[in-house]
Order: structure tokens, then sequence, then C-alpha cells
């Protein structure tokens, strides 16, 4: 298994280089201008075209971008234009609050989602299937901004039971915890309403199949029918949904980061392309595709525990 | 329970509640005032780098100057000395000597204030590669520390106000030579001032806190820390007052904004100046506004008190001037065209436009965006089509150096003083594209030779009347078309006491002092 991952690892190299080339050029075309972020609107123009010297961005475009691939060689991501403190001491910084929200709302949207598709999937056409149904076209069709919202007024405000703000300035983890619950919901409400319905589907896929008729007819319990052999041939589906969410959940979690003040990196990116921090914002380019890879060759590792034919060479 | 039982009740009560207290240690109220914020981080904690107001705000809490403004208001006739107890200068008004007030220590230890530290500071203030102001230093020709207490200005020139380039705001920030040269360029991570609040820990894009200066000179802040976080969304600052985590925030200037919030309990608004003057720039420097008749004819077509009446009557001040209400030289002595879309047409006509123009207009995404509706509709009665183009904030303030919009819509606030204001928007030094270029957005310049004059013209009676001709000026040509000065709109807790009646603040933001009580 090692060389495969470390082969998949290695084919991330490039991936990841050509995105944040991609980035340090679309970034420069893009109007607008670092020093003026950094010094104001009431700056000089003298200040400006200082600081633009400073910041190396009076040399030609080819001169920086052979600049950055040098600092990459030496992997050195950067330091940001704004802060001036390390690229990479940031992501480092806020990464456990994206990662812990994100695991928090997938762990929600399986843990609900995948018993109401599978509720749904067994009373097709009846009550709980609607019901499944709807709420899940709800939660899809609803803008996290709004949700989120919602959740603040009902269990922030009305029953103060949860922050507003979701990041507490000391470093007790009990607060942390309570403080991740409407963010997190407000993430897995969304991630639940499609992980439900590609449960829904998987399983109404596979109930059909000729081996679970077989199994039926084996006498097996109903319980043992969908859960023994149903589920775990509709799971493989929600693996790959769940891999593929993952790195979505990650960039949707921007809007919940700035409705309940959370650091992360949703929206240190939506920083630094407000304020034109293209070292931040290159930086970051190749952190997310990291993480996508990353995430994807777990999925891919999980398939093989979930399917035993599929191998990993 | 019988009386024994009681009482022995009682002692078990007494003795737990003893260790838990001996556990947890002795309660100490620690006064904190928790502060929300619009933006999504600091920009810079460095004073000199940074003209943002998320940014002004809190240097005001750290930093101090030679002299200041008394807490609570922006009068330059009431400048106050500061890190100075005194100052004098020469019968021409070029040497200026100040005399530091002794015993003043920097923040965390960095040693007490010496003339060496403010010429370094001045000197940085006015460097362009370490200050966003370098521009405000222009007429400084020397700076001087002839003993560790004294700091000699020589001027090149007399400017109209000296003291507001040496008081507490922007360039005139004192920082600390010896923490500025550790910092290496990184002053936001020492950011060494002599205020009454001293850096305690800064978390990017969560929070800067702030710990009481025990040393401060003026005596020790009567709340312990402030902690002032970014809360970037406007509802989520509301909401964190409402459920009672913030005492302090950034409201919004808007009529529907202080309607709603008005009845929110243990609310108070604050609105304050300094107000920042909403000015339509018209761009001289291309067809159609390089046409005077053009220019006159859009002055007709905008009605300012249905801006008023839009925005809110609570938060902004109408202006018919092109200097914020109220600074040094202002008047509202200037001419005023009346609304009278029949008019405009018939100017338009006259120019060679009979079927009206059409003018392509860049603007920010993040301001003045429902207002701009009013404009383009007002505009449409005389027959001037207005292309909008809203783009994002970034860069519009790009694009609009770039002298790419003839119409500029702009909002800004200065050192209350007519001369700051009319040099960096209408003086053809400032106008875009020139070396020196600051705001001058409509390449205005009918007024510079009132404005040099007024610069240096010792007679304070003739410098305000050469101030005041260069409004009518400006206004008369139509340079800019001036709409309202709106004012600061924070919201605070009922409980929180600034110590100090809030008429305006330098920093845009209200300055916690260490008088500030939180009940």
């Amino acid at each position: 298994m090692l060389p495969f991952v470390a082969k998949r690892l290695m084919l991330a190299l490039p991936t990841m280089l050509l995105s944040a080339s991609v980035v340090f050029f679309l970034a420069r075309i893009l109007p607008g201008d670092p020093a003026l972020s950094i010094l104001g609107d009431g700056a000089s123009e003298q200040a400006i075209v200082a600081l633009r010297a400073r910041l190396g961005l009076d040399q030609p475009l080819l001169a920086q971008y052979v600049a950055f691939l040098a600092s990459l060689l030496r992997l050195d991501l950067g330091s940001s234009m704004i802060s001036g403190r390390p690229v990479l001491a940031e992501v480092v910084e806020v990464l456990p609050y994206t990662i812990e929200l994100t695991v928090f709302a997938i762990a929600f949207g399986v843990v609900l989602g995948v018993p109401a598709g599978i509720a749904a999937a067994l009373a097709r056409n009846r009550l709980p299937d609607y019901v499944s149904r709807v709420g899940s076209l709800v939660g899809l069709s609803c803008p996290p901004f709004f949700l989120a919202i919602c959740l603040l007024l009902v269990f922030a405000i009305w029953l103060p039971l949860f922050p507003v703000i979701s990041a507490p300035e000391g470093l007790d983890p009990r607060a942390r915890i309570v403080a991740l619950i409407l963010p997190g919901m407000t993430l897995g409400i969304i991630f639940l309403a499609f992980v439900a319905r590609s449960a829904r589907a998987a399983m109404l896929e596979v109930l059909p199949e000729q081996y679970v008729r077989t199994a039926r007819m084996k006498g097996l319990s109903e319980r043992a029918v969908v859960f023994g052999h149903a589920c775990r041939n509709a799971l493989l589906p929600i693996v790959t949904v769940t891999g593929l969410y993952f790195g979505i959940l990650m960039g949707n979690a921007v809007v919940t980061e700035i409705v309940f003040t959370r650091p992360g990196l949703g929206k240190l990116i939506i920083g630094a392309l407000n304020s034109r921090d293209y070292v931040m914002l290159q930086g970051l380019t190749i952190v997310y595709c990291f993480i996508v890879v990353l995430v994807n060759l777990v999925t891919d590792l999980v398939y093989g525990l979930v399917d035993p034919r599929v191998k990993v060479r | 329970m019988t009386m024994t039982g009681s009482l022995k009740a009682g002692a078990w009560a007494a003795a737990a509640l003893a260790a838990v207290t001996l556990w947890t240690g002795p309660v100490t109220a620690q006064q904190t005032v928790r502060v929300g914020i619009h933006g999504a981080d600091i920009g810079s904690l460095d004073p000199h780098m940074s003209a943002q107001t998320i940014d002004n705000v809190i240097h005001a809490w750290i930093y101090g100057g030679l002299v200041r403004f008394p807490a609570g208001t922006i009068d330059p006739a009431r400048i106050e000395p500061d890190l100075a107890e005194s100052w004098a200068k020469s019968a021409d008004g070029l040497v200026w000597t100040f005399t530091l007030r002794p015993g003043v220590q920097f923040h965390h230890g960095y040693g007490e204030v010496t003339a060496d530290d403010v010429v370094y500071s001045l000197k940085r203030g006015g460097n362009p590669k370490t200050s966003a102001f370098a521009s405000d230093f222009q007429s400084f020709d020397k700076v001087e520390a002839p003993d560790p207490r004294t700091v000699r200005i020589t001027l090149k020139s007399p400017v109209p106000s000296l003291l507001g380039l040496v008081t507490a705001q922007r360039g005139g920030y004192v920082v600390s030579r010896k923490a500025d040269q550790e910092a290496g360029g990184q002053y936001t991570a020492k950011a060494i001032g002599t205020g009454p609040f001293q850096l305690d820990e800064y978390r990017p894009k969560q929070f800067v806190a702030l710990a009481a200066n025990p040393g401060y000179f003026r005596g020790k802040p009567k709340v312990d820390r402030v902690v002032y976080r970014f809360i970037p969304a406007n509802e989520s600052r509301d909401l964190a007052f409402r459920a009672g985590e913030l005492d302090l925030f950034y409201g919004r200037k808007e009529q529907r904004w202080v309607d709603r919030m008005k009845s929110t309990p243990g609310l108070v608004i604050d609105v304050f100046g300094p107000g920042e003057l909403r000015l339509i720039n018209l761009n001289t420097s291309m067809k159609p506004f390089d046409d005077i008749r053009v220019r006159r004819a859009v002055a007709h077509a905008i009605n300012r008190a249905d801006f008023v009446k839009f925005v809110g009557a609570d938060v902004v001040t109408p202006n018919p001037s092109v200097v914020p209400v109220g600074y040094l030289g202002y008047t509202d002595k200037v001419t005023r065209f009346d609304y009278d879309p029949e008019k405009s047409k018939r100017l338009l006509k006259e120019a060679g436009y009979p079927d009206g123009i059409t003018i392509k207009v860049l603007g920010s995404n993040r301001s003045f965006v429902e207002p701009y509706q009013l404009l383009q509709a007002q505009l449409a009665k005389a027959g001037i089509t207005m292309e909008l183009q809203l783009i994002e904030h970034t860069a519009w303030h790009s694009q609009i150096r770039k002298n790419l919009s003839s119409l500029v819509v702009y909002t800004a606030a200065r050192f209350p003083v007519a001369d700051i204001f009319l040099t960096q928007f209408f003086h053809s030094a400032s106008a875009i594209g020139q070396p020196k270029a600051v705001t001058n957005f409509s390449h205005c310049d009918v007024a510079d030779k009132e404005i040099d004059a007024a610069r240096i013209e010792q007679d304070p009676k003739r410098q305000i009347e050469l101030w005041n001709q260069a409004q009518q000026k400006i206004v008369e040509h139509v340079c800019a078309i001036p709409l309202f000065d709106e004012d600061q709109v924070w919201g605070r807790s009922a409980k929180l006491d600034y110590g100090h009646e809030l008429k305006a603040s330098i920093s845009f933001g209200p300055m916690i002092t260490e008088q500030t009580t939180l009940k």
C-alpha cells in the first residue's frame, strides 16, 4: 500500500504546481493592489509606490514568477503581504478550526443522513419517504447564510444555549466544542440532505438486486438483509459522495465561518482575495490542492475496506 | 431538620464554599470591554502603515503623540499636551520646539520616551517607505533632538496646522525606536506605544486583546482589558450584542439600522463626528465633463434632500460645500445649484448634447450601492444615462486611480483643517496620475492659487478667507458635487461609560481611555 500512497502523492505535485501557477497569474491579472489594501485609501501615491517596491511588485511578472518557483523549491510558501507572517504559520493556525468544522459537518450528515436515506428507501412512497425527500430538498435549497442566521436566532438569542461568536477567546476545550455545534450544524444540515438523497437512491438501486432477494429466500431477518447485505453495497456511493464533498464543504465553510465569526481556511482565502494578498492566495491554493488529493487518496483506501473487489495496487 | 442538624448542614456548606473558593482562587472581577469591528482582520498595528478605519480605531487606544485632541472632540482649537508638556513656535512660524513630559514610559518595559524616539517617529512618519502619510510631512525640513527632552521641528514653509501633524493620529503617533529596530519592519508584532492600553495578544482573523497599561502617565485605566474582535458580518455583530457577547460595536450608517436597533434593550446608539463627506467627483479630464455646462447640468439634476432622506437624517448632515462641516476654514456660503432637471436639459443642449449624454461609471460593491440607484434615477430625469458597473471594492479603488471612471462617488474625512481636504481632493498636484497623486479624482485645478496661498498665510483671518474662496471656486466650477457628511455610527451597552462626552473622534471610533468604565 505504501508505494501506492507515495505514487499518488508524487502525482499530486504537478497538480499543485499547476494550480498555484494559474492562481499566480490570475491574481495579478485581477485589478487591485495589495499596497493600497495595506495602506488604505487615504495613502499617498508615493507611499503606495514605495510599498509596491518593498513587496517586489515593481518587478517584471516573469521575475516574480521565478522568485515564486524558487521559494517553492525551498518548500517555502512565503509570507503574507498583509500581515507579514509566514503563510504556513497562518494556515497551521486556522486549519484545525476548518478540519473540526468539516469533520463535525460530515459526521452530522452521515450519522443522520444515512439512516434517513435508508428509512426513506425502505418506506418508499410512504410518509417517512415523503418527509425525508421534502426535508432533504429544503436542506439542499437553503442558503447557508440564511440557515446560519435562523439557527443563531433560535439557539443563541431565543434559547441562549450557544454563543454567537463561535471562536472563544480562551483555550477551554469545552467552550470550543460548544462553539462548534451551531456552525457544524449549519454546514452539516446541507450535507445531511445530500447524503440522505444519495443513500436513498443507492438503497433503491440495491434492494431489487438478486442477492438481496436470495438473502430473503435464505430466511434471513429483514434487519440482516438490509444491514448485512443491502447497506454494505449501498455504502460505496456514500463513501464517494463523502470524499468528494469534503473538499466542497471546506470551500463552503467560508459563509459559516463569517457568520459565526470563526477563523478558518475559507475565511483566510476570502480575506486574501479581498486584500489581493497574492502570496497568501498562492500558498492557500497549494494547501487546498494537497488536502483534496489527500482526501481522495483516503477515499480510495476506504473503497478497499468497504468493497473487497477493489484492490489497491 | 433540628436546629443542630441545620447548623451542621450550614457548617458543611460553608466549608464546601471555602474549599471551592480556595481551589478557584479569589474572585476578581476583571473588567473587559468586548468590541466588535467590521473587518476580517487588522491591516496593521503599525500606526504609520495604515489609513484604514479598522486599524485607526485601535491605534488610538495604543499610541500617543506629542499633542492630542481631548477625548471625544476634534476641535483644533482645543488641542492639548500629550507626550509634550509644552511647545513654542518662532515668530515666523517655521521653528517649533516641544518639551517632553518627563517619565512617560513605553509599553512592556521599552523605557522612557525620549526626544530621540520622537525624532525617529516623525522621520518615520514622513518617509514613504515606512509611512502611508508621508505626504503630510512634505513641509518638514529638519527634526532634531537638541537634548533628551526637547524636539525641534524646522519647516521649509509654514503649514496651516503644524500641531495637526504631530497630533496623536496618522503619522503623528510616536513609536519606540528600540522596538521598531527589533521588529525589523514588522511593527505589528510589537505595537509598542504610550497609550492607556498595550498589546497583550493578537490572534489573526479573530481578535486583538489589549491589557491596561499599568504605567500610563494619566493613571492606570479603570478597565483591565479590551478585546477587539473581527466580526465582518453586520448581522453577527447585531446578534452578538443582543446575546450579551459585545459591549461596543461598529454599527451601520443607515437610518433603517438605527430605527431597527433603537428598541434593543440596553443599547445606546452613538452617532458622532467626524462626518465623512460624500462627494460626487466629476472627472474634468475626460469628455463630457471637460465642459463646465455639462458639469452644471449634473449639479442641477441632483436633489440632495432626496439623498439625505434615503440614507437617513439621523446619520447624515446635508453639506453644500466641498469640505466637511465644522473643519477649520469651512464655509457653507457657496453657490447652490437648485434641483432643476429642465435646466439640466437646457444646459446639455447648449453644450451640444440635445439628446442627453451617457456616462460610464465604476462603483464599489461595498459602498453607496443602494444610493447609486437614486443617483441613476435623478440623472435619468435630466437626460443623463448613467451606465453603472459595480465592481469589487479593492478593484474599484485601483481602477479609479487609473482614471477609468468619468464620475467617482467617494467618501472621506481628514484632519479637521480645510487645507488637507482641499489639497488632497482639489489641488492639481494631487490629481490622479501625478507623481504626488492622492485623491483628486476630478483633476480640479481651479483653486490651486488659493489653497497654496492659504497654506503659508500667517494671518488666521485671511487664511480662512482664502479657504472659503477655494471652496466657492471649486463648487462654482463643479469639480465635485457635495451631498452630505456621513457620521460615525456605533452601538454600545448602556453599562459602558466612555468617561467623556463623545462628540467626535479622529480615529473614527470611540476612545477607550483610562476613565472608561464598565458597570
